[in-house]
Protein backbone atom coordinates (compact mmCIF):
# COMPACT_ATOMS: atom_id res chain seq x y z
CA UNK A 1 0.00 0.00 0.00
CA UNK A 2 1.39 3.51 -1.15
CA UNK A 3 1.14 6.16 1.11
CA UNK A 4 -1.20 8.31 -1.45
CA UNK A 5 -3.15 5.29 -0.83
CA UNK A 6 -2.54 5.42 3.02
CA UNK A 7 -3.39 9.23 3.32
CA UNK A 8 -6.78 8.89 1.51
CA UNK A 9 -7.76 6.02 3.72
CA UNK A 10 -7.08 7.56 6.98
CA UNK A 11 -8.73 10.82 5.75
CA UNK A 12 -8.92 13.39 7.85
CA UNK A 13 -7.27 11.31 10.48
CA UNK A 14 -7.34 7.86 11.84
CA UNK A 15 -9.48 9.14 14.65
CA UNK A 16 -12.17 10.28 12.04
CA UNK A 17 -12.12 8.02 8.74
CA UNK A 18 -14.55 5.63 7.35
CA UNK A 19 -13.22 2.65 8.80
CA UNK A 20 -12.85 -0.11 6.13
CA UNK A 21 -11.36 -3.27 5.25
CA UNK A 22 -8.04 -2.19 4.57
CA UNK A 23 -8.05 0.44 7.62
CA UNK A 24 -5.64 -2.07 9.59
CA UNK A 25 -2.94 -2.23 6.94
CA UNK A 26 -3.34 1.44 6.73
CA UNK A 27 -2.65 1.92 10.03
CA UNK A 28 0.09 -0.44 9.86
CA UNK A 29 1.78 1.48 7.06
CA UNK A 30 1.62 4.95 8.94
CA UNK A 31 3.20 3.45 12.10
CA UNK A 32 6.42 2.48 9.79
CA UNK A 33 5.89 5.61 7.81
CA UNK A 34 7.09 9.23 8.95
CA UNK A 35 5.73 11.05 6.13
CA UNK A 36 2.61 9.89 6.34
CA UNK A 37 2.76 10.41 9.93
CA UNK A 38 3.66 14.08 9.23
CA UNK A 39 0.68 14.67 6.97
CA UNK A 40 -1.63 12.82 9.18
CA UNK A 41 -0.38 14.88 12.21
CA UNK A 42 -0.47 18.31 9.97
CA UNK A 43 -4.17 17.57 9.00
CA UNK A 44 -4.81 17.07 13.04
CA UNK A 45 -3.37 20.88 13.78
CA UNK A 46 -5.40 22.06 10.71
CA UNK A 47 -8.59 20.82 12.62
CA UNK A 48 -7.46 22.60 15.29
CA UNK A 49 -6.51 25.25 14.17
CA UNK A 50 -9.93 25.69 12.44
CA UNK A 51 -11.53 24.65 15.99
CA UNK A 52 -9.73 27.58 17.52
CA UNK A 53 -10.99 30.09 14.82
CA UNK A 54 -14.52 28.67 16.07
CA UNK A 55 -15.15 28.90 19.72
CA UNK A 56 -18.26 27.71 20.52
CA UNK A 57 -21.17 30.22 20.35
CA UNK A 58 -23.26 30.83 23.67
CA UNK A 59 -26.83 30.70 22.89
CA UNK A 60 -29.15 33.46 23.78
CA UNK A 61 -30.88 33.59 27.00
CA UNK A 62 -34.07 34.30 25.51
CA UNK A 63 -33.22 30.53 23.04
CA UNK A 64 -32.42 28.95 26.08
CA UNK A 65 -35.86 29.80 27.59
CA UNK A 66 -37.49 28.67 24.38
CA UNK A 67 -35.86 25.47 24.47
CA UNK A 68 -36.28 25.20 28.34
CA UNK A 69 -39.92 25.59 27.84
CA UNK A 70 -40.32 23.02 24.60
CA UNK A 71 -38.85 20.19 27.15
CA UNK A 72 -40.96 21.41 30.04
CA UNK A 73 -44.36 21.13 27.54
CA UNK A 74 -43.28 17.74 26.95
CA UNK A 75 -43.44 16.47 30.54
CA UNK A 76 -47.14 17.11 30.81
CA UNK A 77 -47.26 14.71 28.47
CA UNK A 78 -45.24 12.34 30.60
CA UNK A 79 -47.35 12.74 33.49
CA UNK A 80 -50.86 12.66 31.46
CA UNK A 81 -49.38 9.40 30.16
CA UNK A 82 -48.98 8.03 33.51
CA UNK A 83 -51.47 9.28 34.94
CA UNK A 84 -53.82 7.75 32.04
CA UNK A 85 -51.95 4.42 32.99
CA UNK A 86 -52.28 4.78 36.40
CA UNK A 87 -56.26 5.02 35.40
CA UNK A 88 -56.26 1.85 33.14
CA UNK A 89 -55.12 0.30 35.73
CA UNK A 90 -57.73 1.66 38.67
CA UNK A 91 -60.71 0.92 36.10
CA UNK A 92 -59.36 -2.67 35.60
CA UNK A 93 -59.01 -3.40 39.37
CA UNK A 94 -62.83 -1.65 40.08
CA UNK A 95 -64.18 -3.48 37.17
CA UNK A 96 -62.64 -7.49 38.69
CA UNK A 97 -63.89 -5.48 42.09
CA UNK A 98 -67.52 -4.55 40.74
CA UNK A 99 -67.56 -7.96 38.82
CA UNK A 100 -66.72 -9.81 42.11
CA UNK A 101 -69.12 -7.88 43.48
CA UNK A 102 -72.12 -8.58 41.17
CA UNK A 103 -71.00 -12.00 41.28
CA UNK A 104 -71.42 -12.19 45.26
CA UNK A 105 -74.44 -10.52 45.42
CA UNK A 106 -75.87 -12.88 42.75
CA UNK A 107 -74.97 -15.64 44.45
CA UNK A 108 -76.02 -14.73 47.89
CA UNK A 109 -80.12 -14.31 46.74
CA UNK A 110 -79.60 -17.74 44.72
CA UNK A 111 -78.91 -18.92 48.36
CA UNK A 112 -81.32 -17.14 49.98
CA UNK A 113 -84.20 -18.41 47.93
CA UNK A 114 -83.07 -22.00 48.49
CA UNK A 115 -83.14 -21.35 52.07
CA UNK A 116 -86.63 -19.61 51.47
CA UNK A 117 -87.50 -23.11 49.04
CA UNK A 118 -86.37 -24.97 52.29
CA UNK A 119 -88.72 -23.00 54.60
CA UNK A 120 -91.82 -23.26 51.79
CA UNK A 121 -91.37 -27.02 51.60
CA UNK A 122 -91.16 -27.80 55.47
CA UNK A 123 -95.01 -28.44 55.12
CA UNK A 124 -94.40 -29.96 51.54
CA UNK A 125 -95.92 -33.74 50.60
CA UNK A 126 -92.73 -35.28 48.69
CA UNK A 127 -93.54 -36.68 45.66
CA UNK A 128 -91.70 -39.59 46.65
CA UNK A 129 -91.88 -41.12 50.24
CA UNK A 130 -89.11 -43.57 50.61
CA UNK A 131 -86.48 -44.32 53.14
CA UNK A 132 -84.67 -46.12 50.27
CA UNK A 133 -82.00 -44.52 48.82
CA UNK A 134 -82.13 -46.21 45.05
CA UNK A 135 -85.44 -46.22 44.93
CA UNK A 136 -85.09 -42.53 44.94
CA UNK A 137 -82.32 -41.94 43.01
CA UNK A 138 -84.38 -44.06 40.22
CA UNK A 139 -87.17 -41.78 40.48
CA UNK A 140 -85.11 -39.04 39.51
CA UNK A 141 -83.61 -40.40 36.64
CA UNK A 142 -84.56 -39.02 33.57
CA UNK A 143 -86.02 -36.08 35.14
CA UNK A 144 -82.42 -34.49 36.11
CA UNK A 145 -79.63 -33.67 33.42
CA UNK A 146 -77.65 -34.85 36.25
CA UNK A 147 -76.73 -37.75 38.34
CA UNK A 148 -78.61 -37.46 41.55
CA UNK A 149 -76.91 -39.33 44.52
CA UNK A 150 -79.05 -39.69 47.98
CA UNK A 151 -76.76 -40.21 50.56
CA UNK A 152 -77.77 -41.61 54.31
CA UNK A 153 -77.02 -38.99 56.82
CA UNK A 154 -75.78 -41.09 59.76
CA UNK A 155 -78.74 -41.47 62.19
CA UNK A 156 -80.80 -39.11 60.29
CA UNK A 157 -83.97 -40.64 58.35
CA UNK A 158 -84.71 -40.34 54.78
CA UNK A 159 -87.94 -39.05 54.46
CA UNK A 160 -88.44 -38.88 50.67
CA UNK A 161 -88.12 -36.90 47.66
CA UNK A 162 -89.34 -34.35 45.33
CA UNK A 163 -87.92 -32.00 42.36
CA UNK A 164 -88.18 -28.09 42.43
CA UNK A 165 -86.93 -25.27 40.75
CA UNK A 166 -84.36 -22.70 41.79
CA UNK A 167 -84.24 -19.28 39.61
CA UNK A 168 -84.95 -21.48 36.92
CA UNK A 169 -82.57 -24.44 37.72
CA UNK A 170 -84.26 -27.90 38.06
CA UNK A 171 -82.75 -29.24 41.28
CA UNK A 172 -83.77 -32.20 43.31
CA UNK A 173 -85.20 -32.38 46.79
CA UNK A 174 -84.17 -34.76 49.39
CA UNK A 175 -85.78 -34.18 52.72
CA UNK A 176 -84.22 -36.06 55.93
CA UNK A 177 -85.54 -35.57 59.66
CA UNK A 178 -82.63 -35.48 62.51
CA UNK A 179 -83.52 -34.78 65.85
CA UNK A 180 -86.97 -33.93 65.04
CA UNK A 181 -85.76 -31.68 62.58
CA UNK A 182 -86.40 -31.41 58.98
CA UNK A 183 -83.33 -31.08 56.95
CA UNK A 184 -83.30 -30.83 53.18
CA UNK A 185 -80.68 -31.63 50.50
CA UNK A 186 -80.91 -29.64 47.47
CA UNK A 187 -79.05 -30.71 44.61
CA UNK A 188 -78.16 -29.42 41.21
CA UNK A 189 -76.11 -28.78 38.47
CA UNK A 190 -72.85 -27.24 39.87
CA UNK A 191 -72.14 -24.95 36.83
CA UNK A 192 -75.30 -23.20 37.10
CA UNK A 193 -74.49 -21.81 40.45
CA UNK A 194 -71.04 -19.63 41.82
CA UNK A 195 -70.19 -19.83 45.45
CA UNK A 196 -69.27 -16.32 45.39
CA UNK A 197 -72.03 -16.10 48.19
CA UNK A 198 -71.10 -17.88 50.71
CA UNK A 199 -67.92 -18.84 53.17
CA UNK A 200 -65.48 -21.36 52.49
CA UNK A 201 -64.22 -23.64 55.15
CA UNK A 202 -62.69 -26.19 55.34
CA UNK A 203 -63.39 -29.75 57.27
CA UNK A 204 -61.48 -33.04 57.08
CA UNK A 205 -59.02 -31.78 54.65
CA UNK A 206 -61.99 -30.75 52.24
CA UNK A 207 -63.77 -27.27 51.20
CA UNK A 208 -67.59 -26.61 52.69
CA UNK A 209 -69.36 -23.34 51.68
CA UNK A 210 -71.47 -21.96 54.17
CA UNK A 211 -74.03 -19.42 55.34
CA UNK A 212 -76.80 -18.44 57.64
CA UNK A 213 -80.00 -16.94 56.71
CA UNK A 214 -83.33 -16.14 58.67
CA UNK A 215 -82.25 -18.59 61.38
CA UNK A 216 -81.55 -21.20 58.56
CA UNK A 217 -78.18 -22.94 58.18
CA UNK A 218 -76.74 -23.71 54.70
CA UNK A 219 -73.78 -25.84 54.38
CA UNK A 220 -73.12 -26.65 50.37
CA UNK A 221 -70.05 -28.96 48.79
CA UNK A 222 -69.87 -29.91 45.39
CA UNK A 223 -69.11 -33.50 43.82
CA UNK A 224 -68.44 -34.71 40.45
CA UNK A 225 -70.39 -31.73 39.15
CA UNK A 226 -73.15 -32.03 41.47
CA UNK A 227 -73.54 -29.55 43.88
CA UNK A 228 -75.04 -30.29 47.50
CA UNK A 229 -76.64 -27.61 49.48
CA UNK A 230 -77.88 -28.80 52.76
CA UNK A 231 -80.28 -26.51 54.71
CA UNK A 232 -81.87 -26.51 58.01
CA UNK A 233 -82.48 -24.88 61.60
CA UNK A 234 -79.92 -26.91 63.24
CA UNK A 235 -77.18 -25.63 64.99
CA UNK A 236 -74.61 -24.59 61.93
CA UNK A 237 -71.68 -27.01 63.49
CA UNK A 238 -74.11 -30.08 63.20
CA UNK A 239 -75.10 -28.78 59.65
CA UNK A 240 -71.83 -28.81 58.59
CA UNK A 241 -70.78 -32.42 60.79
CA UNK A 242 -74.35 -33.61 58.55
CA UNK A 243 -72.43 -32.02 55.18
CA UNK A 244 -69.25 -33.57 55.70
CA UNK A 245 -71.14 -37.07 56.52
CA UNK A 246 -72.84 -36.32 52.72
CA UNK A 247 -69.75 -36.00 51.26
CA UNK A 248 -68.05 -39.04 52.22
CA UNK A 249 -71.49 -40.58 51.71
CA UNK A 250 -71.64 -39.26 47.90
CA UNK A 251 -68.13 -40.32 47.50
CA UNK A 252 -68.53 -43.54 48.37
CA UNK A 253 -70.49 -44.72 45.02
CA UNK B 1 -30.53 6.05 13.45
CA UNK B 2 -33.22 2.97 13.50
CA UNK B 3 -36.91 3.73 14.28
CA UNK B 4 -39.67 2.23 15.32
CA UNK B 5 -43.59 2.88 15.00
CA UNK B 6 -44.33 4.10 18.58
CA UNK B 7 -45.34 2.16 21.43
CA UNK B 8 -46.08 3.74 24.92
CA UNK B 9 -44.41 2.76 27.42
CA UNK B 10 -42.51 3.89 30.42
CA UNK B 11 -39.12 3.60 28.45
CA UNK B 12 -40.35 5.57 26.05
CA UNK B 13 -40.57 8.23 29.07
CA UNK B 14 -37.73 7.75 30.07
CA UNK B 15 -35.97 7.93 26.29
CA UNK B 16 -37.49 11.26 25.93
CA UNK B 17 -36.21 12.62 29.14
CA UNK B 18 -32.67 11.46 28.00
CA UNK B 19 -33.00 13.29 24.40
CA UNK B 20 -34.34 16.15 26.33
CA UNK B 21 -31.43 16.32 28.53
CA UNK B 22 -28.91 15.96 25.58
CA UNK B 23 -30.75 18.90 23.93
CA UNK B 24 -30.20 21.12 27.01
CA UNK B 25 -26.26 20.21 26.74
CA UNK B 26 -25.40 20.44 23.59
CA UNK B 27 -27.29 23.64 22.77
CA UNK B 28 -24.69 26.19 22.28
CA UNK B 29 -23.18 23.85 19.67
CA UNK B 30 -26.43 23.62 17.91
CA UNK B 31 -26.86 27.20 17.99
CA UNK B 32 -23.26 27.74 16.58
CA UNK B 33 -23.62 25.60 14.03
CA UNK B 34 -26.82 26.84 12.84
CA UNK B 35 -25.52 30.36 12.96
CA UNK B 36 -22.52 29.80 10.97
CA UNK B 37 -24.76 27.91 8.43
CA UNK B 38 -27.26 30.14 8.06
CA UNK B 39 -25.00 33.32 8.71
CA UNK B 40 -28.34 34.90 10.37
CA UNK B 41 -28.74 34.53 14.17
CA UNK B 42 -32.06 34.76 14.27
CA UNK B 43 -32.77 32.62 11.49
CA UNK B 44 -30.10 30.24 13.60
CA UNK B 45 -32.11 30.80 16.68
CA UNK B 46 -35.62 29.41 14.96
CA UNK B 47 -34.19 26.74 12.92
CA UNK B 48 -32.78 25.53 16.68
CA UNK B 49 -35.81 26.00 18.56
CA UNK B 50 -37.84 24.09 15.25
CA UNK B 51 -35.07 21.22 15.52
CA UNK B 52 -35.88 21.51 19.16
CA UNK B 53 -39.22 20.80 18.90
CA UNK B 54 -39.47 18.08 16.42
CA UNK B 55 -36.36 16.06 18.64
CA UNK B 56 -38.82 16.61 21.65
CA UNK B 57 -41.72 15.36 19.60
CA UNK B 58 -39.71 12.03 17.71
CA UNK B 59 -37.88 11.28 21.20
CA UNK B 60 -40.20 8.26 21.75
CA UNK B 61 -39.64 7.25 18.06
CA UNK B 62 -36.22 6.46 19.03
CA UNK B 63 -34.81 2.97 19.36
CA UNK B 64 -31.23 3.76 19.82
CA UNK B 65 -30.23 5.46 22.66
CA UNK B 66 -26.58 5.98 20.95
CA UNK B 67 -24.98 8.55 19.50
CA UNK B 68 -28.49 10.97 20.08
CA UNK B 69 -25.83 13.78 19.33
CA UNK B 70 -25.27 13.02 16.10
CA UNK B 71 -29.35 12.66 15.93
CA UNK B 72 -30.07 16.14 17.20
CA UNK B 73 -27.73 17.46 14.38
CA UNK B 74 -29.48 14.75 12.21
CA UNK B 75 -32.63 17.13 12.28
CA UNK B 76 -31.25 20.43 12.94
CA UNK B 77 -29.28 20.21 9.24
CA UNK B 78 -32.67 19.13 7.65
CA UNK B 79 -34.43 22.17 9.05
CA UNK B 80 -31.23 24.58 7.67
CA UNK B 81 -30.78 22.98 4.83
CA UNK B 82 -34.49 23.06 4.29
CA UNK B 83 -34.37 27.04 5.38
CA UNK B 84 -31.54 27.78 2.94
CA UNK B 85 -32.87 25.59 -0.50
CA UNK B 86 -35.99 28.10 0.28
CA UNK B 87 -33.68 31.11 0.55
CA UNK B 88 -31.91 29.61 -2.42
CA UNK B 89 -28.28 29.64 -0.52
CA UNK B 90 -27.97 25.55 -0.85
CA UNK B 91 -26.88 23.80 -4.35
CA UNK B 92 -25.53 20.04 -3.86
CA UNK B 93 -21.59 20.37 -4.90
CA UNK B 94 -20.01 19.11 -7.76
CA UNK B 95 -17.24 17.71 -6.56
CA UNK B 96 -15.68 17.12 -9.98
CA UNK B 97 -16.10 20.83 -10.51
CA UNK B 98 -12.92 23.42 -10.60
CA UNK B 99 -12.56 25.61 -7.27
CA UNK B 100 -14.53 28.96 -8.44
CA UNK B 101 -17.44 27.02 -9.77
CA UNK B 102 -18.78 26.53 -5.90
CA UNK B 103 -21.43 28.67 -4.70
CA UNK B 104 -20.46 31.86 -2.98
CA UNK B 105 -22.53 32.89 0.08
CA UNK B 106 -23.73 35.75 0.43
CA UNK B 107 -23.00 35.94 4.13
CA UNK B 108 -19.38 36.24 3.26
CA UNK B 109 -18.53 39.82 2.97
CA UNK B 110 -14.82 39.71 3.24
CA UNK B 111 -11.64 37.82 3.75
CA UNK B 112 -10.44 38.96 7.06
CA UNK B 113 -10.71 35.79 8.94
CA UNK B 114 -10.81 31.91 8.92
CA UNK B 115 -14.79 32.62 9.83
CA UNK B 116 -14.70 34.90 6.77
CA UNK B 117 -13.55 32.13 4.81
CA UNK B 118 -15.69 29.38 5.85
CA UNK B 119 -18.62 31.68 5.34
CA UNK B 120 -17.58 31.49 1.77
CA UNK B 121 -17.64 27.96 1.12
CA UNK B 122 -20.96 26.49 -0.21
CA UNK B 123 -23.31 25.34 2.61
CA UNK B 124 -22.46 21.30 1.87
CA UNK B 125 -19.01 22.12 2.25
CA UNK B 126 -19.48 24.42 4.98
CA UNK B 127 -21.45 22.03 6.55
CA UNK B 128 -18.77 18.98 6.42
CA UNK B 129 -16.21 21.20 7.99
CA UNK B 130 -18.98 22.23 10.88
CA UNK B 131 -19.33 19.03 11.61
CA UNK B 132 -16.18 17.11 11.48
CA UNK B 133 -13.52 19.60 12.09
CA UNK B 134 -15.42 21.75 14.80
CA UNK B 135 -18.06 19.04 16.21
CA UNK B 136 -15.23 16.40 16.09
CA UNK B 137 -18.01 14.12 14.17
CA UNK B 138 -16.41 11.04 12.21
CA UNK B 139 -17.13 10.77 8.23
CA UNK B 140 -19.32 7.99 8.88
CA UNK B 141 -21.41 10.05 11.45
CA UNK B 142 -21.27 13.66 9.50
CA UNK B 143 -22.28 11.09 6.07
CA UNK B 144 -25.27 10.11 8.36
CA UNK B 145 -26.32 13.25 9.62
CA UNK B 146 -26.29 14.65 5.96
CA UNK B 147 -27.35 11.77 4.40
CA UNK B 148 -24.62 11.49 1.68
CA UNK B 149 -22.60 7.83 1.57
CA UNK B 150 -19.14 8.73 3.41
CA UNK B 151 -17.46 8.85 0.67
CA UNK B 152 -19.14 12.04 -0.70
CA UNK B 153 -18.28 13.37 3.00
CA UNK B 154 -14.69 12.31 2.89
CA UNK B 155 -14.34 13.96 -0.94
CA UNK B 156 -16.37 17.16 0.24
CA UNK B 157 -14.35 17.41 2.98
CA UNK B 158 -11.20 17.68 0.90
CA UNK B 159 -12.56 20.32 -1.73
CA UNK B 160 -13.60 22.51 1.67
CA UNK B 161 -9.74 22.04 3.12
CA UNK B 162 -8.75 22.55 -0.38
CA UNK B 163 -10.56 26.03 -0.76
CA UNK B 164 -10.16 27.44 2.20
CA UNK B 165 -6.33 26.93 2.01
CA UNK B 166 -6.29 28.90 -0.97
CA UNK B 167 -8.60 31.83 0.72
CA UNK B 168 -6.24 31.53 4.08
CA UNK B 169 -3.30 33.18 2.70
CA UNK B 170 -2.46 33.77 6.45
CA UNK B 171 -2.78 30.11 7.64
CA UNK B 172 -1.58 28.79 4.07
CA UNK B 173 1.94 27.51 5.86
CA UNK B 174 -0.24 25.73 8.57
CA UNK B 175 -2.36 23.85 5.86
CA UNK B 176 -0.93 20.66 5.01
CA UNK B 177 -0.45 20.47 0.72
CA UNK B 178 -1.95 17.11 -0.63
CA UNK B 179 -1.77 17.09 -4.10
CA UNK B 180 -3.47 15.09 -6.44
CA UNK B 181 -4.62 13.39 -2.98
CA UNK B 182 -8.90 13.02 -2.87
Amino acid sequence: MNCERVRKLLYPTPAKCEVTVEHAEAMAHLRSCEACRKTIDARADWSRELQAGFPTEKAPDRLRLKIGAIVAASRPALLSSRVVQAMAAAAVVLAVLAGWLVSRATSQAFFRAICEDHAKYLSGESQLASGDPRQLESWFRDKTDFGVRVPLLGTSELLGARLCFLKEHKAALVFYRKDNRPVSLFQLNARDVRLSGLERSVIDGAPLWRMSYRGFALAAFEQRGVLNVLVSDLRESELLQLASTARIESAGY
Amino acid sequence: MKIVPFRSSPENAVERQHVAEVLVAILDSLYSTSVRMTGNAQAAEDLVQEASRKVVQSARMLRERRNIRAWIFKVLLNSIRDYLRRQKLWREVDLDAGDSDFTVSPVATAMHDVRKALARLAPPLRAVVLLIDIEEFTISEAAGILKIPPGTAASRLARAHRELREQLGAYRAKVPREGGVL
